[in-house]
């Protein structure tokens, strides 16, 4: 997964509407600069979880960045809530997981939350652009079961020699080399083909 | 055995960005670049305040191991991890997140180290007064040394031997 920082492939987010999660100050206006840069105009700003539930309730948000807050790691639970109690189409919305530091206690409820992507502080323009187009694919399929509701996170990518193990005996084989080589052409100056299609490694 | 179901939800933000207009990958990161700029003068502030923030902290440690103590003193490390690379001093955010791994370490095996948290903010310090100047000379020995003393009480952890010495 990488973007090529000279590309001159366009996308537009100028009628996505983001909600951005963070108890400082600064973590807000971080990500809302950011935001602003790739061309972002509406941003909900909220400084705690109780603002962010209210948006999410009030509102459609088409993407959120959600801080984990590490010290109590409450962002983890606004992402399990928003899972599980949010109404739709918000209960599906793509969520970055932004932290300063996950404590060993945390791994587990982070792995779990049921976030897209977990994004480690300092965050570079870069990195959050990368995400984002990358969630933004079509296809993703959201799991829902007894103990985990977010999106499918069995996604493999072939190794430079084409030899990636498959996870389970039964999963199907991957695409070829021949069906990669179709899928980059393809791709073009589309941005949100930009970013080599992560492989869904299992049938469902 | 418990269901799995899978949907398949159509996203809205797949489409807005494929619409017409929008900016080019350069210039957005250009963009978001000029943006964090602006915001160097209140992340020097935030920096330097959350140094001094550790070590009022720091001063009113108890001699022994204090939970609540460890907790606060995370919470503030935590906060302050992101403004060392807005404010020109990324190295800090280096010793800030060492200091919340050794933070935790401490916290989840009950150990104690006034000096393990001490050096850290002692550096903390120094590295939060060079950003947007001169940054001290030595920065990548200053941060191996950190995170050499926070990795023996992650070996700790794993029930090896904490090494002697930093």
């Amino acid at each position: 997964m990488s973007l090529d920082p000279k590309s001159r492939a366009r996308f537009n987010l100028s009628k996505t509407v983001v909600l951005v999660l963070d108890t400082t100050q600064l973590g807000l206006d971080i990500l809302g600069q950011i935001l602003s840069g790739f061309g972002v105009r509406s941003i909900h700003k909220c400084k705690s979880i109780e603002d962010a539930k209210k948006i999410v309730m009030e509102h459609q948000v088409d993407l959120m960045l959600i801080d984990a807050i590490a010290e109590t790691g409450d962002g983890y639970g606004f992402v399990r809530w928003l899972r599980r109690e949010a109404p739709e189409p918000n209960r599906h919305a793509p969520v970055l997981v932004t932290t300063a530091h996950t404590r060993m206690s945390d791994v587990k409820t982070a792995r779990d939350c049921g976030s897209h992507f977990i994004l480690a502080k300092p965050l570079a323009p870069i990195v959050v652009l990368e995400r984002v187009i990358w969630i933004a694919r079509e296809g993703r399929a959201f799991l829902l079961s007894e103990n985990y509701i977010g999106p499918d996170r069995r996604f493999a990518k072939p190794d430079e020699d084409g030899d990636h193990p498959r996870r389970r005996h039964d999963d199907k084989p991957q695409k070829t080399d021949t069906q990669a080589e179709t899928q980059a052409s393809e791709a073009g100056d589309d941005p949100v083909n930009f970013i080599d299609r992560p492989l869904k490694a299992a049938s469902t | 055995m418990s269901s799995v179901r899978f949907l398949f939800p159509k996203l809205r933000l797949t489409s807005q960005l494929r619409e017409a207009g929008g900016v080019a990958v350069a210039d957005a990161l250009a963009a978001a670049k000029a943006n964090l700029e602006e915001l160097k003068p209140q992340a020097v502030i935030t920096l330097r305040s959350t140094a001094a923030d550790l070590m009022t902290a720091y001063q009113q440690l108890p001699a022994s191991f204090d939970v609540d103590a460890l907790r606060n003193l995370y919470a503030v490390s935590a906060r302050g991890v992101g403004s060392g690379a807005v404010a020109g001093a990324p190295a800090a955010d280096e010793a800030l997140i060492s200091l919340c791994d050794l933070l935790d370490y401490l916290g989840t095996s009950g150990r104690w180290d006034m000096e393990a948290i001490g050096v850290h903010i002692s550096t903390l310090q120094l590295l939060a007064m060079g950003a947007s100047g001169h940054p001290p000379s030595g920065v990548d020995e200053l941060l191996a040394g950190l995170k050499k003393v926070a990795a023996r009480y992650a070996d700790a952890q794993t029930g090896e031997p904490a090494a002697q010495g930093a």
